[in-house]
């Protein structure tokens, strides 16, 4: 697959290439990781976050090794898109683009060193309380690319547990993010997804979704200080999902978010509707009923002055929970981007490259959404 | 009359198979479709919109151009002379002068030989589990894309799903009703499919498989006429956004797969986010009072051409001798993608 190489070019590198394994497939990546003998390395973690990104655009390697140049080609394309040169290209897109086009949001969480934090802190949990004796299942939101699910079904074998297919369940609403995340996730035999609306509780009604759910990933937050819910168009359906789930779930209490804490910024317009909460910063832990039953109680605030109808378009997120670290949106995973600060680290940092939660310049996952 | 034109190459013509037999073909997965047999079904068609309930008849090449041939003729007439309708007139006058605009598809075959290929060959996956899998054609016409995309769902191995066609004209969508039940496969709304409440129907089936919106104006023609939407391209997408989720709208398998503008001297290609710029634009149609946008190029059957006059290029006859073309050309019909113009080849 990979012969035809044209040699002499040098390609620009996208990370350091000491830490990049070319002797593992994703699939075997995976097996290594969920190995509970061995110890959790960054190094792998990384490995598999850049494989599952190169599978994600080309498909069907799951059990091929990748080598390191085609990684740094894929990057460089990403790089060149998200540079959005269109003067550059006239009227015709570059062959290269048109796989990432429709994904191209999903991207921005792949190739991003806080995806790298995020996936460590789920792996090195464990499973407490071998589940309320039942059998383990897992919840994805919006799932994109899968990654979340992944690191969900490693958390599992780590802590012993032989999951199967059926006992994730991953929902998309994107036609060419899921066609493409559930070809991955099937092969790897991990699981399926399902292309549904997650923000409605008629969808977990009629999936005849089960009512007790061990980890829920509902990641779905803008870039930092941007709001959830723009111009009548949803950006990201945060709120909108939690809303559901505690309709539809029994053991909201019990079952463990990621992110477990997010707070939001809230706007001075809204702010001076809230009589009793006036609050300029808003923390929302999923598990709690109390903190969903407050929201909820601000919205009706805020519909009964007659002024707004969604309150979605006032929180900003800001900082989310992460190990036992509160982070910045911004700051997640820049410990892993070289710089001054920390020369060794994996990342080489670039103006252009799409991060996850970041508003860049080019403001990449607003104008993708 | 000149009776001596020919629709198809002699070659090509099959009389074999009736227009159902013809289906019933096309949905076998492992049955590979000729174009020839394309060009077949295109004109069978035809010939059955302009007088239905003939889908079961054996069809003999002459009939086929006898129609043809009639309807050009009162066509020419109709541009000549630009009569208004009678009572007195013959039947197929009437018909055409009705159905002018379905018709312009199912005359222009070598076009619609293209567009035709390109939905029967996409590949839809089975990713819904339980759910209602749904085919959706606004602006219907004719109801030969909708007959493309029930061959395309059974060609991709789905047994039961919805494959519905909106359509607006009274005429045509009584015509196509008829032919609807007497093939029996598909559902037809009568309505404004830039209107919310058409949807009421399939509101809840919250997915689209597939969606064919083919409501273009030829190539540098704009899609507004001061007040009046000529073709409600953009204003389809907004409406479907607020009946389904704007995602599913912007994600779901589409013909066309790409379309370019033209607004100004510049040039946009509007893929993957439907949504987003048709609420641009209908945004701007209010506050800008000439916004003067029409459509110049397409993808079909993965090739990208920059003019919607080029598409019928590969199908159309240039030397008669030449026997890998398949259709003659009538210079004087109205075209679906090119501008009517007077000129001949």
């Amino acid at each position: 697959m990979f012969l035809f190489r044209k040699k002499g070019l040098e390609t620009p590198q996208a990370f350091t290439p000491w830490i990049y394994d070319t002797k593992t497939s994703l699939a075997s990546t995976i097996d290594r990781l969920s190995d509970k003998k061995r110890e959790i390395t960054d190094g792998e973690i990384f490995n598999l976050i850049v494989k599952y990104f190169v599978n994600f655009i080309v498909g069907d390697l799951e059990y091929e090794k990748i080598p390191e140049w085609e990684v740094h080609k894929r990057y460089l394309w990403l790089q060149k898109f998200t540079k959005k040169e269109w003067w550059i290209w006239g009227n015709e897109i570059p062959r290269e683009f048109v796989p990432i086009i429709p994904i191209y949001y999903q991207l921005s969480m792949l190739w991003c060193p806080s995806t790298l934090s995020i996936v460590k802190s789920i792996i090195s949990e464990k499973v407490e309380d071998i589940l309320w004796n039942r059998e383990y299942r897992s919840l994805d939101l919006w799932a994109g690319s899968g990654i979340l699910s992944v690191a969900f079904y490693i958390k599992w074998r780590r802590s012993g547990l032989i999951p199967n297919m059926r006992q994730s369940i991953w929902i998309e609403i994107n036609e060419d993010v899921a066609i493409r995340s559930n070809r991955i996730l099937h092969k790897l035999w991990i699981g399926r997804i399902l292309k549904w609306n997650t923000a409605k509780v008629e969808t977990y009604q009629s999936l005849k979704i089960p009512r007790v759910v061990h980890d829920i990933g509902n990641e779905n937050l803008p870039n930092a200080f941007s709001p959830l819910y723009v111009y009548e168009k949803l950006q990201e359906p945060f709120l909108m999902n939690i809303r559901a789930l505690k309709e539809y779930l029994e053991t909201l209490e019990k079952s463990s978010f990621f992110p477990k804490m997010t707070t939001f910024w809230v706007q001075e317009k809204a702010r001076a509707e809230w009589v009793p909460f006036s609050f300029p910063v808003l923390s929302i832990w999923p598990n709690i009923v109390e903190s969903l039953e407050r929201i909820n109680a601000q919205e009706k605030l805020l519909r009964e002055s007659g002024n707004y109808e969604k309150i979605d378009s006032f929180l900003h997120p800001e900082w989310i929970k992460i190990r036992w670290k509160f982070v910045s949106l911004e700051e997640v995973g820049n410990e892993y981007i070289i710089s001054e600060d920390s020369p060794s680290w994996y990342f080489y940092q670039s103006d252009f490259m799409p991060r996850r939660w970041i508003f860049d310049s080019v403001g990449a996952a607003y104008f993708y959404r | 009359m000149n009776s001596s034109l020919s629709i198809l190459q002699p070659w090509v013509y099959q009389e074999e198979q009736t227009l159902q037999e013809l289906i019933e073909c096309f949905c076998n997965p492992s049955y590979k479709i000729k174009d020839s047999e394309i060009a077949n079904l295109i004109v069978k068609y035809f010939f059955n919109y302009i007088s239905p309930g003939n889908h079961n008849t054996r069809l003999s090449e002459s009939d086929i151009n006898k129609v043809f041939n009639e309807s050009h003729f009162f066509f020419d007439i109709m541009r000549k002379w630009e009569k208004e309708l009678g009572t007195d007139e013959p039947l197929l006058f009437r018909e055409i002068s009705r159905l002018e605009y379905q018709l312009a598809m199912l005359w222009d075959v070598a076009s619609t030989i293209a567009l035709f290929k390109d939905i029967i060959h996409r590949r839809i996956d089975d990713i819904l589990w339980g759910r209602k899998y749904f085919w959706l054609d606004l602006g219907t016409g004719s109801g030969i894309l909708l007959l493309a995309q029930y061959i395309q769902a059974r060609r991709n191995g789905f047994t039961s799903f919805v494959n519905t066609g909106i359509e607006l004209n009274h005429f045509a969508f009584e015509r196509t009703q008829e032919i609807v039940q007497a093939l029996g496969i598909w559902n037809l709304i009568y309505g404004n499919s830039y209107l919310e409440e058409t949807y009421e129907s399939v509101r809840k089936i919250e997915n689209i498989s597939f969606l064919s919106s083919e409501n273009l104006t030829p190539s540098y023609v704009c899609l507004y006429d001061g007040e009046k939407i000529k073709e409600p391209f953009f204003e389809n997408f907004v409406a479907l956004a607020e009946v389904f989720w704007p995602e599913v709208v912007d994600s779901c398998k589409k013909f066309p797969k790409r379309v370019s503008f033209v607004l100004g001297i510049k040039e946009f290609v509007v893929w993957p986010k439907f949504v987003d710029f048709s609420k641009d634009v209908v945004e701007h149609r209010e506050t800008i009072e000439h916004l003067d946008i029409a459509p110049k190029g397409m993808s079909v059957c993965g090739r990208f051409y920059d003019d919607l006059g080029k598409i019928w290029e590969n199908y159309r006859v240039m030397n008669p001798r030449d026997r890998w073309w398949l259709v003659t050309f009538f210079p004087k019909w109205k075209h679906r993608w090119r501008k009517h113009t007077k000129d001949t080849m």
